[in-house]
C-alpha cells in the first residue's frame, strides 16, 4: 500500500499542509499516521521544519524559500517498505496508582458512570491503549483504546489543577499528564514515570503508536517507584 | 571593561523571543518565538545581525539600563524610546542606540502597536531550551531571570541609526485555507472575508479573538490536530480566534482559515478594537507578498527621511487600557 494511499490533502496557510487519514479516531489510520510520520523522519527531506502527528493526521510543516508541499510528497517512497506493517511498535508496561489521594476523582467518575469504583480501575486495569499523540502541554499523551463502559463526558468547567503523573480519563479517550494544570478530565489514578524532560533524548518515554498497559501499583510501591529515573516504566517480554 | 544590561522595568509581557522553538511540537511542546516576525528580524539586522533573541516587549513597556557602552536596535509600531542620562532623547523606532556606562532607556506603548522587539549585540540569554532561547508564557518554558543582569561581551563598533520602518503590504489581511476550511460551507468562507471583524481585549501571545458575524462549520469539535501560528480556529460561539506563537500544538476546534505569513504582523500589531478585514489568497499570491516583505528585510539600512508623524499616530484611536486588563490564564479554551 502507497504511504498516501486514500489520504485527504488539507491546505495549512503557506507553508504547511495536513495529511488526514481519517476524521476520528480509528487504529488503522493512527497507524497509517505512524508509518508516514516515520516515512518523513527517515528521509529528513531538505526544508522539513517539523511533523506534528495525531490520531488521525499528520500536519507537515516546511521552510517555503527551500521547499514545497508538491517536493515533500515526491520524496516519499511509493510504496510502504516490506518491514514497515511489521515494524513493531513499542509495548509498555506501566505502574499506576489508583488509591487514594492518588486518584483524587475516582469516586466521582465512578459514580458519574454507575460504576462501583473497583469496577472502574478494574475495567481500567485490563484494557490496551494506544498513544494516539502528544498535544495540549510538552508530554501531555493521549490514549486511545478506553473500554465504552468508562466513556465519561468532559466536566463543564475545569477542577483544580491535578498533580504531575496524573492518569485521566474523559471524552472516550485516556490521558497521561506530565504537569499540574487545571483539567476538565477526571483523575482516576497517578503514575511515578517522568512524563516530560526537555534534557533527555527523546524528551518524552513514549512513541506515537505505541501500546501501553497499567500495573497497579500501591501507595507505598508509588513512593518507591518515583524515586527511580524511570519510575518503574518497562517494556513488556514480546 | 565588560558590559551588561539590566531590565529595571520588567513584566509578563517582557520575554526572550526568537524564530521559535521547533521539532517538539509532536511533543507537545508549543512554537513560540517572536509575535511579529518581521520587526523581530529587523531588530536583529539593526543590531549589526549577530543576535539569535531579543527582548519582546508588551504594551506595559519596559525599561533597561547599561552598565557600560551597550548597543540597543528597538523595532515595534507605535512604540516611543526614551533615554534618560547625560543627553535625554526620545526616538521614534526603528532605531539603533548608543547607551553610555549608566544611561537608562525605556521602551514605551504609543497609541498603536503591540509589540516591539530590543536586540542587543553580544549579550548573553543564557543557554536555550531545546534549542531555543523562547520563553512560552503558560508553560514557562526557557522563562529567564529578569533580576539578574546580563553580560554583554564585546560589541561590534556600531553608531546611532535612525532606518525607515518596514512597509507592510496594505489592504485585507491575507488568509489562506485551513485544514478545516471544508467544514464551513462556501457562503460562510465568503462571509469570513466580506464582513469585518473587531480585534476583541481578549489578547494574548497565545491567540487573539476576534468579534463579527458568526462563522458556523457542520462541525466545531474535532478530534484534534496540528496548529501552524496564523491558523484561525472557530469554537462553537462562531467567533474566530487566532493563533499565535505560544498556541497549543494541537487543538480541536475547526481551523477555517491560515493568516499570510505577510499579514500575520499586521494581526497582531492590532489594538482591541481595531476593525480588520479579511481576504482569501491562493498559495502563490500569499509566497509573492512573504517575499516582497523578506526582500526589503535583505535591504541595507537607509537614514530615516521624517516628513511628519507616521500615519500609526494618525490612524491610532485606542488606548491600552482593554489589553492590560486581558486575564493571561484565559487564552484559548483548554482542550484537556
Amino acid at each position: 500500500m502507497g504511504l498516501m494511499d486514500g489520504a485527504t490533502l488539507r491546505g495549512s496557510g503557506e507553508s504547511a499542509f495536513v495529511v488526514e487519514f481519517g476524521d476520528t479516531i480509528d487504529p488503522e489510520a493512527g497507524s497509517r499516521v505512524g508509518r508516514l510520520a516515520a516515512a518523513f523522519d527517515a528521509l529528513a527531506p531538505a526544508g522539513l521544519v517539523e511533523i506534528v502527528p495525531t490520531f488521525r493526521s499528520l500536519l507537515v510543516e516546511y521552510d517555503p524559500d527551500v521547499t514545497d508541499e508538491a517536493t515533500l510528497l515526491a520524496a516519499l517512497p511509493a510504496a510502504e517498505g516490506p518491514d514497515a506493517a511489521a515494524a513493531p511498535a513499542a509495548a509498555w508496561r506501566v505502574p499506576v496508582a489508583m488509591d487514594g489521594a492518588l486518584a483524587e476523582d475516582l469516586a466521582e467518575a465512578a459514580e458519574r458512570l454507575a460504576l462501583p469504583p473497583e469496577r472502574l480501575t478494574e475495567i481500567f486495569l485490563a484494557g490496551t491503549y494506544q498513544l494516539g499523540m502528544y498535544g495540549f502541554a510538552p508530554g501531555f499523551s493521549y490514549l486511545s483504546g478506553v473500554d465504552a463502559a468508562l466513556a465519561i463526558p468532559r466536566r463543564a468547567s475545569p477542577r483544580a489543577p491535578m498533580a504531575a503523573g496524573s492518569v485521566l480519563i474523559a471524552g472516550g479517550m485516556a490521558a497521561l499528564s506530565p504537569q499540574p494544570m487545571p483539567t476538565g478530565w477526571y483523575v482516576i489514578g497517578r503514575t511515578p514515570v517522568p512524563l516530560f524532560d526537555p534534557d533527555r533524548t527523546p524528551m518524552v518515554p513514549f512513541a506515537v503508536g505505541d501500546t501501553i498497559r497499567f500495573r497497579r501499583v500501591d501507595e507505598a510501591e508509588f513512593a518507591r517507584l518515583a524515586a527511580r529515573a524511570d519510575g518503574g516504566l518497562a517494556r513488556e517480554t514480546p | 571593561m565588560s558590559a551588561s544590561l539590566v531590565l529595571t522595568r520588567a513584566n509578563h509581557l517582557v520575554t526572550v523571543q526568537d524564530r521559535g522553538r521547533r521539532g517538539a511540537m509532536r511533543y507537545g511542546v508549543s512554537q513560540s518565538g517572536a509575535m511579529d516576525w518581521v520587526r523581530f528580524a529587523q531588530a536583529l539586522a539593526l543590531a549589526g545581525g549577530t543576535p539569535h533573541a531579543a527582548f519582546e516587549v508588551g504594551v506595559l513597556g519596559a525599561g533597561f539600563r547599561a552598565s557600560g557602552r551597550v548597543v540597543l536596535a528597538v523595532t515595534g509600531p507605535g512604540f516611543a524610546v526614551r533615554v534618560d542620562g547625560a543627553e535625554p532623547r526620545v526616538l521614534t523606532p526603528p532605531v539603533r542606540i548608543v547607551l553610555a556606562d549608566g544611561e537608562s532607556l525605556s521602551v514605551e506603548p504609543g497609541r498603536a502597536g503591540m509589540w516591539a522587539y530590543v536586540a542587543v549585540p553580544g549579550l548573553d540569554f543564557g543557554p536555550p531550551v531545546l534549542g531555543s532561547y523562547a520563553t512560552n508564557a503558560r508553560t514557562g518554558l526557557g522563562a529567564r531571570d529578569f533580576a539578574r543582569p546580563f553580560p554583554v561581551a564585546e560589541t561590534p563598533p556600531l553608531e546611532p541609526l535612525s532606518p525607515e520602518d518596514i512597509a507592510l503590504p496594505g489592504g485585507p489581511i491575507g488568509i489562506l485555507p485551513g485544514p478545516q476550511q471544508h467544514l464551513f460551507a462556501p457562503a460562510v468562507q465568503a462571509l469570513f472575508a466580506a464582513e469585518p471583524y473587531r480585534v476583541t481585549d481578549q489578547l494574548d501571545r497565545m491567540g487573539y479573538r476576534l468579534e463579527g458575524p458568526p462563522l458556523e462549520a457542520s462541525t466545531h469539535d474535532i478530534i484534534s490536530d496540528g496548529i501552524v501560528r496564523g491558523a484561525v480556529q472557530v469554537p462553537g460561539n462562531g467567533q474566530p480566534i487566532a493563533l499565535g506563537a505560544d498556541r497549543a500544538p494541537t487543538g480541536g476546534y475547526p481551523k477555517i482559515a491560515v493568516i499570510a505569513a505577510a499579514d500575520f504582523p499586521r494581526l497582531v500589531q492590532s489594538r482591541p478594537g481595531d476593525t480588520v478585514r479579511l481576504r482569501w489568497l491562493t498559495r502563490p499570491e500569499a509566497e509573492k507578498r512573504r517575499r516582497a516583505v523578506a526582500a526589503l528585510l535583505q535591504k541595507p539600512f537607509a537614514p530615516r527621511v521624517r516628513s511628519d508623524f507616521t500615519s500609526e499616530f494618525l490612524a491610532s484611536r485606542n488606548l491600552i487600557g482593554g489589553v492590560v486588563a486581558a486575564d493571561p490564564d484565559r487564552s484559548d479554551p483548554p482542550d484537556p
